[in-house]
């Protein structure tokens, strides 16, 4: 409102009054120094529209709002989820057969092997997965679809075209936990086709039976490489003995001593037996004919006699080449033999037993629920997102302009 | 809108306002430690010194004392100081904001000063503070070898800020909502005690089981403790956080604090 005085020849003394709000800052109210006049140096001012002063609104609440609103509803491609879970299971382990663990209760069931499900879930997630993916799945097909929007697919136009790339785009479409409490493993696979991600969560899974039976293969084999060689190690001790033996035997120049010895007590025994019965006959015959002819010859005979019993008896006992020193190292050599040919009897039991046992230590591979065929795209969330969108947008403007108005403040 | 400026005219005032915005927080905070230590002693170095001799106190307590609080493998005293710069900061900051404003209103009534600088300040001379404590403990004790060098500079300043930037955020809404009723301040003493976990200065976030892990990665002072710690620590100390969920955080909390500090700060009773 504008007031002038009415004849013109008069300077019109009131200034032009304009009422102007004053825009209150929240503490002591300050006034334009200028008193009151707007700034005749500014280059834009009072421009008519709908965007008059409103840049800052325009820029971070509308502008994302806008673009976000362009890129969810118009832009972003469907993302099916397929989910499979399963759990990797070994035999709870068995006593031994010599029942050294049969104080501790032992229950035949499955248990949950906790390492190899942690081992199963990184192989999942690391590139020797992909690589099982690139050649069997053909995977890189699968992530760059037509369907697939311009900012969500495999090559894309800010990344670079190698497998490092692909292995973070691989990372950020797979993921494999496992669940707190059950020690079950999930594997989500995402992908633009409802088939792919099914075809991907199969192929991941058939990829981790493969791990599994190769763990299975390297267990088994370990534990029976080292049982045949402890098999191997006592035959050849075995073999060992038997030489020393038989080097023994040669050397002393008999079979068996003992029954050397056997046989020279019974031959000396019975040497023995004659001798006295000789003697018996001559003190008989000198008793009834002392001056018989016969009497030189039989002395002759008692005389070869004991001369063959000391021989026999010299050839037992005493002397180097006796019988009796050579029983000493006999026995031993075969109390040697003997250890060894029941050292190769257990060490067999047990590679027995460790076969078995190998055989049964078998990793399984559970798969509790099976890759489904998503028909509804899980991501993106587009009402979610746009509505968070909308409230971070709001929130960015709120704040751009609390403290643009906090600084400009200052200059007033 | 006439007075407002458009423009090139605009910018240049709105840069003006940015000058004299900071000449005037410099002020303040030269203004605040001068109040607080005036000029005895080591005068303003105690700002610096204050945390020194509480963080210190601490290592050497549970060193002397073989308390390793589990840190065992990652060295007690380094554990110990980061965790208590990261909670001093915390603490001080939420406490200082207690009524800050009707304690502080007689500033106001210069014509630059406002209520907004005088928080910014106050929490600014804390954040640099501390963040200066810090620096001098550890370079001292890296050079007696009892903790490691900082292995990644922009963690751990990263860490830093976002503590600071969540800390004032929070503070924002506990001067506003000290001046809007009567008995904030007195819950603001347990509260700050029995969310002491919340803050992960304690414990490693990879010490705990895994749901436990999944519940306090909630919490945005534990995330900016723990990047901060990947910041000094060497990669094979596992630390877990996530850098875009403490963003949204601090920035959620300050577009909360701000509608609350301008209205309370035109609600502000004066002490006088």
């Amino acid at each position: 409102m504008t007031e002038q005085e009415a004849k013109p020849e008069q300077q019109p003394l009131l200034q032009q009054i304009e009422l102007r709000p004053v825009r209150s800052q929240g503490d002591l109210l300050t006034l334009d120094k200028s008193g009151g006049y707007p700034d005749n140096s500014s280059i834009l001012r009072e421009q008519p529209g709908l965007f008059r002063g409103r840049g800052l609104f325009l820029a971070t609440f509308v502008m994302p709002v806008f673009l976000s609103a362009i890129y969810l509803f118009l832009i972003a491609s469907d993302i099916y989820v397929s989910e499979a879970r399963f759990i990797i299971r070994t035999p709870a382990a068995s006593p031994g057969a010599d029942g050294v663990f049969s104080s501790v209760a032992v229950s035949q069931g499955m248990m949950r092997a906790t390492e190899e499900t942690a081992a199963v879930n990184e192989y999942i997630l690391s590139r020797d997965a992909l690589d099982v993916l690139l050649s069997k799945a053909n995977i890189r097909e699968m992530f760059h679809r037509p369907e697939a929007d311009f900012i969500n697919r495999f090559p894309n136009f800010y990344t670079k075209d190698n497998k490092e790339m692909l292995f973070k785009y691989y990372r950020k479409m797979v993921h494999a936990w496992i669940d707190y409490d059950s020690s079950i493993s999930v594997v989500s696979v995402m992908a633009f086709r409802p088939e792919d991600a099914m075809a991907i969560a199969q192929r991941l899974l058939a990829a981790a039976e493969g791990l599994v039976n190769r763990l299975n293969q390297r267990a088994n084999e370990d534990a029976l490489a080292y049982a045949n060689a402890i098999v191997d190690q006592a035959k050849g001790k075995l073999l060992d003995a038997e030489k020393k033996l038989t080097d023994y035997r040669n050397k002393a120049g008999m079979i068996d001593p003992s029954s050397e010895t056997t046989a020279a007590m019974s031959s000396i025994t019975q040497l023995s037996t004659e001798l006295s019965r000789f003697e018996a006959n001559l003190r008989e015959r000198e008793a009834l004919a002392p001056l018989s002819p016969a009497l030189d010859s039989l002395r002759e005979k008692i005389r070869a006699q004991r001369d063959e019993v000391d021989r026999q008896r010299a050839r037992l006992v005493g002397g180097n080449i006796s019988i009796a020193s050579t029983l000493a190292g006999f026995e031993q050599l075969s109390l040697d033999r003997e250890m060894a040919s029941r050292a190769l009897a257990s060490a067999e039991a047990n590679r027995e037993r460790a076969r078995q046992d190998a055989e049964r230590q078998h990793l399984y591979l559970q798969t509790v629920v099976e890759p489904h065929l998503p028909d509804q795209a899980t991501y993106p969330r587009r009402f979610l997102y746009f509505t968070l969108c909308v409230f971070a947008a709001a929130g960015l403007f709120y704040a751009a302009k609390s403290i643009k108005e906090i600084i400009e403040d200052h200059a007033l | 809108m006439s007075g407002h400026k458009w423009g090139a005219a605009g910018a240049a005032n709105f840069f003006k306002g940015a000058r004299i915005q900071l000449r005037v927080i410099s002020t303040l905070m030269i203004r605040e430690v001068l109040s607080r230590y005036g000029h005895e002693n080591i005068g303003f170095f105690w700002i610096i010194g204050e945390p020194m001799l509480l963080t210190c106190g601490v290592m050497v307590l549970w060193s002397l004392t073989n308390q390793t609080h589990g840190a065992e493998e990652v060295g007690v005293i380094p554990f110990a100081l980061t965790g208590y710069s990261h909670i001093t900061m915390w603490r001080h900051i939420a406490f200082r904001f207690i009524r800050v404003m009707s304690h502080s209103s007689a500033l106001v009534y210069h014509q630059y000063v406002k209520f907004f600088d005088i928080l910014i300040s106050k929490a600014l001379l804390e954040v640099v503070a501390i963040f200066a404590a810090f620096l001098i403990a550890l370079t001292l004790l890296w050079l007696l070898d009892l903790a490691p060098g900082i292995h990644d500079p922009l963690l751990l300043v990263g860490g830093w800020v976002f503590t600071a930037w969540f800390s004032l955020a929070f503070a924002l809404c506990v001067a506003a909502l000290s001046e809007l009723s009567e008995s904030t301040h007195q819950f603001l003493g347990p509260a700050m005690y029995l969310t002491m976990p919340l803050t992960g200065a304690f414990f490693f976030v990879d010490w705990l089981p895994p749901r436990a892990q999944a519940v306090m990665l909630w919490s945005p002072l534990v995330n900016g403790v723990e990047m901060f710690r990947a910041g000094l620590f060497p990669p094979d100390i596992a630390t877990n956080f996530d850098v875009p969920y403490l963003v949204g955080s601090c920035f959620a909390l300050t577009v909360i604090a701000l509608p609350c500090v301008n209205y309370a700060q035109r609600h502000v009773q004066s002490p006088f």
